[in-house]
This record gives structure tokens, sequence and C-alpha cells, in this order.
């Protein structure tokens, strides 16, 4: 047996940028409703978000923290700040930005990427939006992109009322009730009827402060006929304190609508990312999401297909990498209501350096939903002995007429694929890197090309150091 | 008219949402042997599933007499009854029920009475000798672990038991070797010596044809029958390939 | 004396909306000694450990060093709730040995008859040692069903023992809906193969309506040993069925096979647990059946590879038919991993007949509603098709009618 080493933390330089808390509002750390009203006053929150995040904190209060999954006990409710705001207002100019923040924001290659390929962008630091733009051509179409504080107070503020919360509510679970009392930030995304958006929409998360939290909420709604792909990316310096994002994602696709979600999350790894997606999608819609989870100590993370309609569709598209101090716990949920529903599963972990990676899913298929056809694939790669890899999958079927099919695989990488590389003159690190990208390329190959290649990069970033 | 067995009167069939034949007309004399001849994707197969029932096929127009009763209306079950026979081209697998019970319980199944084991043992061994197939396939699973040929065989097997007035043979010669074709071609001689069954044999090559006694050869090329004719145009088909048809 | 008992323990709990992380069974009653008769061949040993109302309240478990104690401690499939049951009660420890190097290929028959009215345990043991080969078959069936055999008389009460807390028996025991579900039943077995042994383990169950019926089993896999168990439900109440495989000593290999037919309001609640510690031990689980009326099934199935299994594989497969659309249908395969150099499967197809497959078969004259009936039967066939005896096949045959 060849001896390996292990470098023990991979180079995330790009990631690791801290910027100094200057003249920034924070709240004081801790869960009241005092302060939960502070935030409230700060937000010029309506009276109905006021006492909503009230009760949100009533509920948050009830509910025990999860008896199944990764453990959470390194988070303490009462050292993390729930509210941090740089003394910025939000820019729709880039120049006008911080330049601290912009710094930040460049080296991630946000307005670049713009400048590139988007239809729009937003950018969070902390607890507030300090960026918001989308192009002409596309706000020509009618569709809005903006935070969600202004959305709450806007042309549309009927419109995130009666959605907001709604698919899921503060009591679905502790982090919804946390979120619902203290979320600040986010994006409202409208796509009218039958309108397509071409190019895609971004949002990008940084979480600078140590020891705060983020509780940013989307709300997209898609109407009938309108097709839109919204990518959102997460990262954060690493601190020695813990910090907390619970956000919470809804999503509403309308009759004969598409969206496309995608997700390549790297939050650093003292981050607990309690994180709550969902959409509920009428009939002939579709909901595609993809999602990479790279970063963050632990993940809750399981976005959730509610295919209400007749014949609505759902695709979940997702790879985890856990690697040293990360416990990852992934997947997805399909709920089938309705009549020719379709979901389709295609998952990927990793574990590696002592990583615990955990998929999760639940498929349930309800007796109205005749039918309805699900299948789930989930493979795991283990890279060594020390690491961990669970699947955890549930089916609960009420109808006869679904066909219904699931397989699971978990295994190591080939020798021979190893050695195959190898005798093309190509190192055994980079050879693993290769074999574990192809891995993971069912996310990669739907993702647009360069955040693929940011995902690669972030896969060998994670595998450099095998040394053979 | 009376000896007219299947007769076929502008049939239309979809699948899904396309339309693959265009009214098809085709008649099929009791004891006759009819070729259905045609370049891949033509229609063929969509034929013999239309005949049969499959419900994934869908008739949009025309009819089907079989012995002079409409058969639009009939399940596929008593379609099967009523003697119509399809040999698969790609035979299900069906775990837990051996070759032997199968064929019994189809066979008490259109009877509606019981079949002494000894008469049915003995009969079906006579049929598996004329197959050339070992004994020990009747105890095991319905096709389950059968080689290719081994599958066809077990389709003429089933055809040579159930005895049914017209018979449909979806490519029963494909991947089949020179050795299984001659083995599969004297199973549907004995067929047609038997009760003198009518045969509708669908086939993209001429192997299995040399030793049957064609009457009728029917082309089709994209959901048309575009030529008619004797066993010659087998053997013109043989020579020059489907290129004259498919240019009108 | 009632109990309430939480059993069948997912090993990694899920989400609790799911409902599937556990069973629980309330008010279960004092139990005594089930009805058994058994056929063992010459070459079997048995064993019958008394257990009196008043031993087993003074020593709950078995004293050290004794075969019991070591079958005792073998953890099975439904967990310490179980255990405590059958501590708690006063009845009977079987055990069957067999000799190092003997290989019966006569089964050991088990036939056990359980009453509407007498809650009723059994406890069984098997130890096959070195390089011997055991086969022991188990029918499980109500006093008002006809003997296929026609071998068993009445009257018999094989080391029942009446105990002080009989009274209880009649105390109503499940909460459930279903008052006049009164029946129940418990049996324990455990298995321990030593080095090359082989054990074949086939229970067929046939029980009334109305039965409540947990069956446990737990075995030991020595080196080069193999468990292989066939287990068929055919008829019952509520049933509950756990099964963990200790595979700890190097290529160590269970076969498992379960198969079931339910129909009206029946409920199954399967826990299987293969536990690979040792190298290159190999596990495979086949389950399959069908559900009709409004009857119930959850399947958890646990491949679970711990450190030092290097070079295990597990598979594990489900098949449900779905004939009804009043039923529930639960599955919940997990495959827990922390070990590099293993191979785990898991693949479940779910769902109703397929339509090439209805077709085929129509198409050779059969209705409808008969390819069902002989697609269900197939399910059976091809789990009972590996039971080499032919009583027990006769059995299952007659019981399908």
């Amino acid at each position: 047996m060849k001896e390996k080493t292990w470098v023990e933390d991979v180079n995330r330089s790009i990631y690791d940028v801290k910027n100094e808390e200057k003249d920034v509002y924070r709240l004081q750390a801790g869960l009241t409703p005092e302060i939960v009203a502070q935030i409230s006053d700060e937000k010029h929150d309506p009276d109905w978000m006021r006492e909503f995040r009230q009760k949100s904190l009533e509920i948050y209060n009830e509910i025990p923290v999860p008896d199944w999954g990764p453990s959470i006990e390194g988070l303490n409710m009462d050292k993390i700040a729930t509210y941090v705001r740089t003394n910025t207002n939000m820019k729709a100019n880039w120049e006008d930005v911080p330049e601290d923040i912009k710094k930040t924001f460049d080296l991630l290659g946000i307005p670049q990427a713009e400048r590139e390929s988007l239809a729009g962008v937003g950018a969070q630091y902390d607890s507030e939006l300090v960026y918001h733009n989308v192009k002409a051509e596309v706000a020509a179409q009618g569709v809005v992109y903006t935070d969600m504080e202004s959305a709450l107070t806007g042309e549309y503020a009927d419109m995130v009322k009666s959605h907001f919360m709604k698919l899921v509510p503060p009591r679905d679970h502790k982090f919804a009730a946390l979120h619902g009392a203290v979320w600040s930030g986010g994006s409202f995304v409208y796509v009218p009827p039958g309108v397509k958006v071409d190019i895609p929409l971004q949002s990008y998360f940084r979480l600078n402060a140590p020891g705060a939290g983020q509780f940013e909420h989307t709300l997209i709604i898609v109407d009938e006929g309108a097709d839109l792909h919204f990518i959102e990316g997460c990262s954060a310096p690493k601190y020695n304190v813990a910090n907390l994002h619970a956000g919470c994602v809804e999503l509403f696709v309308g009759k004969n609508a598409r969206l496309r979600y995608s997700t390549i999350e790297n939050w650093s790894k003292n981050m607990y990312n309690l994180n709550t997606k969902r959409a509920k999608v009428e009939a002939g819609g579709k909901i595609e999401w993809v999602s990479g989870s790279f970063g963050s100590h632990v993940s809750y993370l399981y976005p959730m297909s509610v295919l209400a309609g007749d014949g609505a569709r759902a695709e979940f598209t997702g790879v985890t990498f856990a690697g040293k101090g990360q416990n990852l716990d992934t997947g997805a949920k399909m709920v089938h209501l309705a009549p020719n529903t379709s979901s389709y599963m295609n998952t990927r972990s990793i574990s590696k350096g002592g990583g615990i990676s955990t998929f999760r899913s639940s498929v349930t298929v309800m007796p109205k939903a005749k039918h309805s056809k699900s299948s789930v694939s989930c493979q795991s790669l283990m890279l060594d002995r020390i690491s961990r890899s669970d699947t955890v999958p549930a089916m609960d079927i009420r109808t006869s007429d679904a066909d219904i099919g699931h397989e699971a695989k978990i295994g190591r990488i080939s020798d021979d694929a190893v050695f195959y590389l190898m005798s093309r003159g190509i190192p055994e690190d980079e050879a693993r890197a290769l074999i574990v990208s192809g891995f993971a390329d069912n996310v990669s190959k739907e993702l647009p090309v360069e955040y693929a290649v940011e995902m690669n990069n972030l896969i060998r970033l994670e595998m450099k150091g095998s040394i053979g | 008219m009376s000896e007219k067995l299947l007769q076929v009167k502008n049939l239309s069939v979809r699948v899904e949402e396309k339309e693959i034949l265009h009214g098809i007309n085709l008649e099929i004399g009791k004891g006759e042997t009819h070729v259905l001849m045609g370049p891949n994707g033509a229609g063929k197969s969509t034929l013999g599933y239309a005949l049969m029932g499959n419900p994934g096929y869908q008739v949009t127009g025309g009819q089907i007499l079989f012995d002079g009763n409409g058969l639009n209306e009939v399940s596929v079950s008593d379609r099967a009854k009523a003697g119509l026979f399809l040999s698969f081209q790609n035979p299900l697998e069906v775990p837990g029920i051996t070759l032997s019970n199968f064929i019994r319980s189809a066979l008490e199944q259109r009877t509606g009475e019981r079949i002494r084991l000894w008469d049915f043992r003995k009969e079906l061994e006579a049929k598996m000798e004329i197959l050339q197939m070992d004994k020990s396939y009747a105890k095991r699973d319905l096709n389950v672990g059968f080689s290719g040929g081994e599958k066809k065989k077990a389709e003429i097997l089933q055809l040579l038991m159930m005895k049914p007035q017209l018979a449909i043979l979806d490519e029963t010669d494909s991947g089949l070797d020179v050795d299984a074709v001659r083995t599969v071609s004297r199973g549907v001689e004995e067929y047609q010596k038997d009760k003198d069954g009518s045969l509708l044999i669908i086939t993209h090559s001429t192997r299995i044809l040399e030793s049957l006694h064609v009457d009728v050869t029917h082309v089709l090329v994209n959901g048309r029958i575009v030529a008619e004719g004797d066993a010659s145009l087998v053997d013109e088909i043989n020579e020059n390939g489907f290129e004259r048809f498919e240019q009108g | 004396m009632e109990m309430d008992m939480t059993i069948n323990r997912l090993p990694a709990p899920t989400w609790n909306w799911l409902h599937v992380n556990e069973a629980s069974v309330k008010g279960v009653p004092a139990l005594q000694t089930g009805k058994m008769e058994d056929e063992t061949p010459e070459a079997i040993e048995k064993q019958v450990i008394r257990c009196t109302v008043r031993n087993c309240d003074n020593k709950k478990q078995p004293e050290a060093g004794t075969l019991s104690a070591e079958l005792f401690q073998i953890p099975g499939g439904m967990g310490t709730d179980m255990n405590q049951l059958m501590a708690e009660n006063p009845a009977d420890f079987h055990i069957w040995t067999i000799a190092a190097g003997v290989k019966e290929s006569e089964p050991v028959r088990l036939h056990f008859t359980y009453e509407p009215d007498a809650p009723a345990q059994n406890r069984i043991g098997i130890c096959a040692e070195e390089d011997s080969e055991i086969t022991v078959i188990m029918d499980f069936r109500g006093t008002d069903m006809d003997f296929a055999h026609g071998k068993l008389t009445d009257g018999e009460t094989n080391g029942f023992q009446p105990g002080d807390t009989a009274a209880d028996a009649q105390a109503v025991y499940n909460e459930s809906e279903n008052l006049e579900q009164r029946s129940f039943a418990a049996i324990q077995t455990k298995i321990s193969a030593k080095k090359g042994a082989k054990v074949h383990l086939v229970q067929i169950q046939n029980l009334p309506e109305g039965f409540t019926f947990l069956n446990d089993v737990g075995t030991d896999c020595g080196e080069d040993a193999l468990i292989d168990t066939v287990q068929v439900v055919l008829g019952g109440g509520d049933t509950y069925m756990g099964m963990r495989t200790d595979l700890g000593a190097r290529a160590s290999s269970l076969e498992s096979k379960v198969g079931y037919l339910l129909d009206k309001k029946e409920k199954l609640d399967l826990n299987y647990l293969a536990y690979h510690t040792g190298a290159k031990t190999t596990s495979r689980m086949d389950v399959s059946g069908v559900l009709r009326g409004e009857s119930q099934k959850l399947f958890r199935g646990t491949i679970d590879f711990r450190n030092g299994s290097v070079g295990a594989k597990g598979d594990e497969k489900e098949d449900v038919l779905l004939f009804s659309d009043n039923v529930i249908n639960r599955t919940v395969p997990l495959i827990l991993c922390e070990e590099e150099d293993v191979e785990g499967n898991h693949g479940a197809t779910i769902g109703k007949l397929d339509e090439a497959l209805l077709f085929y078969l129509s198409s050779r004259g059969i209705a409808e509603e008969e390819i069902y009936e002989m697609m269900a039967r197939a399910r059976i066939d091809a789990i009972c098709s590996g039971i080499a005896d032919e009583k027990t096949q006769e059995l299952v045959q007659g019981y399908l009618g």
C-alpha cells in the first residue's frame, strides 16, 4: 500500500478575503422580540410584516431542533448576530459600490460575469443587497428583478404579500420560523406570462461579518408560459466562530412555465447552512434544480418540488463534496399531488478527508397523482476510509398507477481507471481529480460554462493534496 | 367472402402523437401465407401490434375484421381467444412462471377447461423436439435468461401449442444464426401443416422464407403499402432492396 | 402487565413527517410460550431451557457463558424492546444445535400454532458448529386453519406454562382502530453460524386476519459462513418483522429473501439490517411482493458498511406490485458507509404491472384479472423457488390455492 499524504486545507484564498468591519450597523447578537422589532424598524416593515416576524419568533421558540441529521450543537443562537448592514445603500452602478466590497466581488468575478453573460445581477453583502442591476432589454420585457425590501412596498407589494412564506410556512421547521422572524435581503423576481428570458439572472450572496447570520429571502414567480434561469452563488471567508445561513427560496412556476434554479454554494467551513428551498409547479410547468454543494461546516439542504398541476415536472441534479470537517446533508424532496406528474433526481456525492456526506430524499406520490413517474438515481464515491457516506432515501407511494424507480450505488474510484489515465502520462493526483470531475459531470453539464469551470476548479482544489 | 380470414380496411394507426400507418388495406385468406416486407421504420411492427390490439397503438381510422367480425373494440386477450397470435420480436421475461405452466394456463384460459397434465406434457415435449429445444426449458421461467434464439423458439413453441387461425410473426428470424432460422422455419411449417393456419410474416430479410411457400408479398414503406405481388417479389427485393419503392 | 414497544427503528433516522423512523406497538399483553410442534432429524440436538415465572423473574437473562446466553446476546432486527419483551415473559428457549462437520439435508420442522385468545411467544435458537449445515423450516398459523401436513395432533402443549399473569391476556392490548384485533404472537430466532457453517432458515406465515405478529431474527455469521433466509408472508393482520445479520467475520455472507401478498387491511412493517464489519463480507436482500385492498407495507432495508469491511459487497433489491389505489407502499433503503473499498447497490421498482408485459400476456389470451393473479403468484413462486424442501413448496402452493 502506498502512503498518501493529505494537505490540511485547500487554497481558498479567493473566497477567504476578509474585509474589516467598519462603518457597520450591527444588531446585538441573540434573539428577542425587541431585536426582531428593531429589524422591523430598521427595514421600515409594513404592519403585516412586523406581525409576521413576531409570530414567527413565537413559533421558533416552540419548535425543537431536528432530531435527525447532522449535529448543530456548535450553533449558539445567542451568539449569532441576525442583522449586519454596512453603511451603504443599494447601488445600481458598480462604480458606486464601496471599494472593499467591490474588491471582494471583483475577485469572485461578479461584475465580469454580468458583463459577459447575465441578464441581471444582485449582490448581497451580509444582510443587505449592495448592488442590483437588470439589463434594459430584460426590464423592457416586463421582467421585475428587485430586492425584497423594495418589492415589499413597491408596485408588487400585494403579490409579495400573497406569496411570502406561503410555500415555506414558518411552522415548517425551526429554521423556517427563524427565517420568518429575522429575514433580510434577497431578491424578488417576476416574469410576466409568456416572457422568455434568454440569459440567466444571478444573485450572489456574501457573508463577510464574523458570527453573523444571513437570512435572505428569494421569491420568484414565473407566470404562465414564461421561462427563466436563475443562478445563485454563495461564499464567505472563514472565521473561527460559527456563522449561520438560514435563507429561504420560494419559487412559483406557473402553467406551462419553466424555471431553472442553479446554485453553486461555497460557504466557508465555519458556516451552518440551514437553507430551505421549495417550488410549486402548476399544470404543464417544470422546475429544474441544479445544485452544487461544496462549502459550509454543516448543511441541511433539500429543495422540495410540489407538483401541484396536471403534467407538472421536476428535475433535480446535484453534487455534494464533503471534505475535512464538513457534514453535508443534502438531497431533494418530490411531492406528486396531480396526475401525469413526473420527477427525476440524479445526484452524486463525494466524501474525502473525514468529511461526511449524506444523501437524503423523499418521493411522495399521493392517491390523486395517477399515471405519475419518478426516478431517483444517487451515486456516492468514497475517496478514503476515514470519511463517511450515507444514503437515506424514502418513498411513499399511494396509488397503483405509478411507475417508481430508485437506484443507489456506492463505491470507490476504480484502480483500473486511475491506471488507464496514468498509462497515458497523467500523474495520479491529476488522474483522480479528473475522475472525480467526471463523476460530478451530471451537474457541470447543466451549468453555464463559466460556472462549470468554477465548479471543476473547486473540485480540483479539494482533490489537490492527495499525492500518490 | 367467408374464406377471407383477415380483412384490414383503410387502417390508420397513431403511436403517441404520430401517425405511423396511413390507410392500410390487406386481406389474408384461410391457409394463406403472406409476407410483409419493408425497410426499417416503415411501420411493419406497428401493423402487427395494431392487429393484436396493443393499447399503445391507437387506431384512428379504418377497420380490422377477423372471420367477418370487427376487432376494433375487442380486447387483446379476446383477440387471442378468437384465434390471433403475435410472435414478439422481443418477448418479455416473466420471472416466477415456468414456460410450461404459462402455456398450460393460457390454453386453459382459452377453453375454460382443465387440461390433463399427462396429455399436455406429451404434446409439449413433442413440439419441443421439433424445435430442438431442451426439455429443461419447460421448467424454466418464461424467457428469463433465455438467449435471443431460445426466446424465438419459445414463441414458436407457444404458436404450435396454441394453434391459432392466424399467426403474425414479427421479425422472428432477426438475430438468429442459420441453424436456428432453419429450426424456426421447421416449426412454422409444422404450424401450417397442422391446422391449415394462415400466416403474416413480418420481416426485412428473406432467410426465413426460403423453405416456406409464399402466396402474397406486401411491401410497406412509410406507413403505406406501396406494392403487392407473389413470391417473386421477395426475390426481387432480395436482389435490389427497397430503393425502387422508396422513391415513389 | 402491558408493555408499549418501540421497534424496527431506522438505523439512521430521517424526516419525522414521513413516519418511517420506527414502529410502535402499544399495550402488548403478558405472553405465554406459544404452541410449537417440532420434527427434528436425529443428527440434530434439541435443547429446551425451561423458563418458569420464578426463574425468569429472578434472572431476566440467561446465565453467562452458556449457549443460551451467547444466543441471547446476538442483536435482533427489532431492537432492544423486543429483547425486553422476551426477557420479561416466562417462555421456554428452544435451541437446536448441529455438531461440527455434520451436514443434515433433512430439515428441522417447527410448526407454530397461535390461538386467538392466548398471547404467545416463542424463543428459538439455532447453533451451527463449524462446517455444519442445517435447515430450519418454520410455519406460523392460527388454530382455525387446516393443517396441510395432517401430522399435528391437537392437545399437546409442549412446554406451555400458565403464569400468574394469565388474566392479563384478556386485556385489550392494541389501541388500533380494529378492536377485534386481539390476537398476538411474538417470536424471536437467534442464529449463530460458526466458521464455514451454512444455516438455511425458512419461515412461512399464514396467520388469520386480526393477528398482530412480531417476528424478530438476529444472526451472527462466522468466517466463510452463510446465512440464507426465505420468509413468506401470506396472511396476517399487523405483521412486524426485523432481521439483523452481523457479518463480522471474514467472507461471511447473507442471502435474504422476503415475499409477501397483502390484502384487505393487512400491514407489514419490516426492518432489515446487514451489518458489515468483516472483510470480504457479502449481503443480498431481495424483497418482493404485492399489495392489494387497503394494505400497507413499510420496508426499511439497511446495508451498513463499518470500518474494516474492506472488499465487502451489499445488494438490496425491492420489487413491489401495487394492485389497488388504496394501498400505501413505503420504502426506505439505506446504505451507510464508512469504508472506502466497498460496493453497495440498491434498486427498487414500485408500481403497477408493466404495460408491455400486460400486452404480451394478454396476447396469449389471458384475461387481465387472471394476469394479475398469475403475477402475484409468480412473485411468491420466485421467492420460494430457492426452498429445497418439497413439503414446504406444497404447503405454500396449498395456501395459494
